[in-house]
């Protein structure tokens, strides 16, 4: 080491010591991302499994794990799989309990948990069932029906049954659960997956290929394979969204923090002009000079990154504590992965050297006289910063709009071209913050003295608050960009959704007991509802009921068969699907398809007849026959938009009772009909009456479904907003603290001491304005992009622009005008005024 | 004859027994021993004295800055005891005006608003605050200026328009500590002509200085040793008084 870099590391390191709250600052912005990253990806590499335990969640320590497409057993996979090959059966459903008069679903898995099964649930206590009434239940399920080994359980399918055993789903250990014999999986009725060992020696994807590859022989000309397989390789897989999504939220915050930390770093140059100027005098080279704010930066980082990692590994730590029950999943104890704990730390010092670069750039260039004066340097030219700031906007725009050009959403190259253009859009913007200050500074001569202080103050300091501005601005950002792309695919979403039934009417569906039916009719006032088997019922009720055939308007087109929503019922329900233009053809018996109005558009039936095939299954043999009912005429409208039921068929009473189909009872929904056109309240009430009586009862009416990530765009809004007001927290008080000198002036001119609590409002004031009225186009740019290409309308977040706008100001001013100090008093703050 | 100058002799400060001790037991320091002192109108005093003998002490607490741990401060007629924080800053926007070596002007403000900044702070509105301002900044030989930020004058123009933010509306008392000491010595002698001229027309000054040849421009001087008046002597010789800067205009 040359006796010039020791000087220089000696100066940083002095530095630091003598400005300790700048230090700190800066310590901590950076220590803190550094925290974050390594916590979550120690607690993710820990909780989450890794591709071996995926395997064996999934599928025990089967070689294969394969599922019929079609109702194929045993025997015919036996016959595709080379010899020596063990399986076991696996059947994972569902049923419910009865407790206390309400039904919870619970999983009913039945399989051997000591066979190949082993891993995809775990014997925790007791034994496992053997025979037809025993089962062996999870924790979650015993406690929340009382019962322990050796009671009894009323499961609605199965009756009462022994509990003999406790079980534990690895994946969910809160999932109620309830394991049965293995011998259920083969019973009629029942088509299980099978778990198969391959004999050693054997190729598990060969093999795998060769039992999709086999095509079922009932469909040979659609090529539909008789069984689905996943091989352990497959199984072990894991989508790496949610990891990507810490990746991108930990790199965006390091980001955030660097900007923040070349401010402080600016401040402290400012503070050590004099100081550079007397190094200068004496000989340093604008290299030495830069060198030492470099170190200064160097070992900042350094101290940041071991802070960072111990708190982040002590973080990750106290949540492994209690990781098992934050995930219900069995997770290993803590790992202190190397590489991890590495990358956390040269991430957070190569922030810590770029938050220094600019500053260290800028000490470079400082002119030895201008520095010794103490004068404030001249600043880079705006101009010339809002030249490139347009052109990074110029390159952002380029890049998002080529983005959906070279790939959809999704992909790997098309998903960079997204976020570099997002990234430089932000950068964009932020670099003409400067000009705009300058700019801006043109109207203080108007403004009150505060906002004229605070204003003057912030422009004067553009190349220090340039980088503030745009961490401010990228957090903000960031949640209008979010929230314009989810408004808009709501927004097209809704363009395709027409109610599912009329004004006036809400569908009840689940297992609900007809009584609550009633119940929603007699509360809200109904003028009729169903089911009911009575054409004439009480009340002007109708009956309608749901079977499942198949209909063919349209023999030739392969489309059709692929299951229409078919419902049997009278013209009111007719009315209540919104089928008014067809009510008089309805009325002389032909069924109506109600066409779903698609995304993609390319759903329609066709035809004006149709062949309607009942379905049956033959539980002995396991195989479903279809049945020619015959041929009923169809009239076809456009109509239901709602993209959960799509396409409806609507065939009058008559018409079924002609053709001799059997209502299946089994699906029962309940139709309202009220006297007045159907509220928010009143959806709320049935849902609550419904779920009563079956949670997982769900009530749809005419009303356009709520945003469904309205919730999670404001939790996104306020994260950036909070993020948004700490930095600019950061950015007033380190220009607090460049103004410190002047509040001995403003005392000694007689100012109010509250007056500099109203020049810390206004400064906040003056980053928060100009910070949100340049992330609404930042944010929406890149969204602009995006949409233009797919032809969808954008859609402004109302909500996170006047967030940005009105809330984030008037929260600076708040905060200033709360937290802001007032001037000291001469004797009892010397030092500080000093 | 002016209306300052009307006032004649009675006294714009007048120090009894003000004494300033800070902190207490072995880390007390008794930065001014109790001190009688007084300034008349027209009168231009001078304190001099080695670092730490209580210069700044002194001139801090007759500005309302520090309060005396003893004795009693009359300024203008205000007992300054008998003023709260805000009748302390009332009286420094109106009838105080304070000069420092350094770090004087507020850097974020054009030399205009400088000037009409105790104006600001007084509630006079825009116009008159600026008619006021330019007709201290004229004073001072400084009209031209009043739209340049500090950062683009000098050290000397800089002084001056601290002297004109000093002297602006009807204030008639003017503190300064060091106004000089960042200063070459033409720029000096100018910011000292200032200063006797103000006293010339009527106003009270306090100079605390540590050069003998400013102190020179003084009616009184006063010599401050660990907290105490030593000695009191009229200057040895004072110069010629030329006329102020922007007197003629």
């Amino acid at each position: 080491m040359t006796s010039g870099t020791t000087a220089v590391l000696r100066i940083a390191r002095r530095s630091l010591l003598r400005d300790r709250w700048r230090a700190l600052l800066i310590v901590a912005l950076i220590a803190l991302p550094v925290m974050g990253i390594t916590t979550a990806a120690l607690v993710l590499e820990t909780g989450l499994p890794n591709p071996a335990e995926r395997a064996t969640q999934r599928m025990g320590r089967a070689d294969l794990r394969v599922t019929p497409i079609g109702s194929y057993g045993r025997a015919e996979l036996q016959a595709l799989l080379p010899a020596g090959a063990t399986i076991e059966p696996i059947w994972q459903s569902g049923d419910r309990v009865v407790l206390a008069g309400v039904r919870l679903g619970i999983g009913v898995w039945s399989m051997d948990p000591d066979g190949l099964a082993i891993g995809v649930v775990t014997l925790v206590g007791g034994r496992g069932p053997a025979i037809a009434d025993e089962v062996a239940v999870s924790t979650r399920l015993a406690d929340r029906a009382g019962v322990g080994i050796g009671d009894s359980l009323d499961l609605e399918g199965a009756g009462e049954v022994h509990v003999v055993g406790l079980v534990e789903d690895p994946r969910n250990t809160g999932r109620p659960l309830a394991l049965s014999a293995p011998s259920l999986a083969e019973t009629p009725g029942v088509i299980p997956e099978w778990l198969v060992a391959l004999p050693a020696g054997t190729s598990a994807a060969a093999v795998a290929e060769d039992v999709a590859s086999t095509v079922d022989p009932a469909y040979r000309d659609v090529g539909q394979p008789m069984f689905d397989v996943v091989t352990r390789d497959q199984a072990g897989a894991a989508s790496e969204t949610f990891v990507t999504f810490i990746v991108l939220l930990g790199s965006l915050a390091l980001v955030e923090a660097a900007l923040v930390a070349s401010a402080a770093f600016a401040v402290g140059i400012r503070r050590r002009q004099r100081e550079l100027g007397l190094l200068g005098a004496a000989g340093a080279t604008p290299r030495q000079l830069a060198g030492s704010v470099l170190a200064e930066g160097l070992l900042a980082g350094l101290a940041a990154v071991v802070a960072g990692i111990v708190l982040g590994m002590l973080l990750a730590w106290g949540i492994s504590l209690r990781l098992d029950d934050l995930t219900s999943q069995r997770t290993r104890p803590l790992e202190l992965d190397p590489g991890v704990l590495v990358a956390a730390g040269l991430v957070g010092l190569l922030a810590a050297v770029i938050a220094a670069a600019v500053p260290a750039w800028g000490a470079a260039r400082l002119p030895t006289l201008v520095a010794l004066s103490g004068r404030r340097p001249p600043s880079t030219p705006a101009r010339r910063l809002l030249v490139f700031g347009i052109g990074l906007i110029v390159f952002a725009t380029g890049c998002t709009l080529v983005a959906p050009l070279v790939g959809r959403t999704g992909d790997a190259l098309a998903l960079l071209l997204l976020v570099v253009g997002a990234v430089t859009g932000v950068l964009g913007f932020g670099a003409c913050s400067p000009w705009l200050l300058e700019r801006l500074e043109g109207i203080a001569r108007r403004l009150p003295l505060a906002p004229r202080v605070a204003l003057r103050d912030t422009a004067r300091a553009r190349t220090r608050n340039g980088p503030i501005v745009t961490a401010v601005l990228a957090s903000v950002a960031a949640a209008i960009a979010l929230a314009a792309v989810l408004a808009s695919q709501q927004a097209h979403s809704m363009t395709f959704w027409r109610p599912q039934v009329s004004s006036d009417s809400m569908e009840i569906r689940g297992l609900v007991p007809e009584t609550a039916g009633g119940r929603v009719a007699r509360e809200l006032g109904a003028t009729g509802y169903g089911p009911d088997r009575s054409a004439d019922g009480p009340d002007g009720a109708w009956n309608y009921e749901v079977v499942m055939p198949l209909l063919h308007p349209d023999p030739a087109d392969d489309r059709t068969d692929l299951g229409i929503y078919f419902v049997i019922g009278d013209e009111h329900l007719l009315l209540a699907y919104h089928g008014e233009a067809a009510l008089e053809v309805f009325r002389g018996g032909a069924t109506v398809v109600l066409e779903q109005v698609s995304a993609e558009g390319d759903w329609t039936v066709t035809g004006s007849a149709g062949q309607v095939v009942r379905q049956s299954y033959d539980e002995s043999t396991g195989r479903s026959t279809s049945t020619d009912m015959g041929e009923v005429p169809v009239v076809r409208i456009p109509g239901r938009g709602d993209t959960e039921s799509g396409t409806i068929a609507v065939m009058p009473t008559t018409t079924a009772a002609t053709l001799g189909l059997d209502i299946d009872q089994s699906q029962s929904q309940y139709l309202v009909r009220l006297d007045h056109d159907v509220t928010a309240a009143d959806m709320e009430r049935a849902g609550a009456i419904a779920i009563a009586a079956d949670p997982d009862a769900n009530v749809t009416g005419p009303l356009p479904p709520p945003d469904p990530m309205l919730a999670f765009r404001m939790a996104m809004l306020a994260a950036a907003l909070v993020t948004a007001l700490v930095v600019t927290g950061i950015a007033v008080a380190l220009g607090e603290i460049e103004a410190r000198p002047d509040q001995r002036t403003m005392l000694a001119l007689g100012a109010p001491r509250g007056l500099r609590r109203r020049i810390t409002a206004s400064r906040g004031m003056v980053i928060a304005v100009l910070a949100g009225l340049l992330a609404v186009p930042a944010g929406l740019l890149p969204v602009w992009g995006v949409l233009v290409p797919l032809g969808w309308p954008m859609v402004v977040p109302v909500p996170e622009v006047i967030g940005a706008l009105v809330v984030l100001p008037v929260a600076a001013i708040l905060g200033g005008l709360l937290l802001g100090r007032p001037i000291p008093e001469w004797s009892a703050r010397r030092d500080e005024l000093r | 004859m002016s209306e300052m100058q009307a006032s004649g002799s009675a006294a714009a400060v007048e120090l009894r027994g003000v004494g300033r001790v800070y902190g207490s037991g072995h880390t007390q320091v008794v930065a001014l021993q109790p001190t009688d002192l007084s300034v008349r109108h027209g009168e231009l005093v001078a304190v001099m004295g080695p670092s730490g003998s209580g210069k700044s002490t002194l001139l801090a607490i007759v500005g309302g800055l520090d309060r005396p741990s003893t004795g009693r401060v009359m300024v203008e007629g205000n007992d300054l005891g008998g003023l709260d924080s805000t009748g302390l800053a009332l009286l420094r926007r109106r009838t105080v005006g304070y000069v420092f070596q350094e770090l004087n002007l507020l850097a974020g403000l054009t030399a205009s608003e400088n000037v009409s900044l105790p104006l600001e702070l007084e509630g006079v509105g825009g116009g008159p605050a600026r008619d006021a301002a330019q007709a201290a900044l004229s004073r001072v030989g400084l009209s031209e200026l009043g739209d340049r930020f500090p950062d683009d004058l000098s050290g000397g123009e800089q002084q001056r328009v601290a002297i004109a933010r000093a002297i602006v509306g009807s204030r008639r008392v003017l503190l300064t500590d060091e106004p000089t000491g960042a200063l070459d010595s033409v720029n000096g002698e100018l910011v000292m002509r200032l200063l006797r001229a103000h006293c010339d027309a009527g106003g009270a000054g306090l100079l605390v200085t540590h050069d003998a040849a400013h102190a020179a421009w003084a009616d009184r001087v006063v010599f401050l040793r660990d907290g105490r008046i030593v000695d009191e002597s009229r200057p040895a010789s004072i110069p010629d008084m030329p006329e102020p800067i922007g007197s003629a205009a």
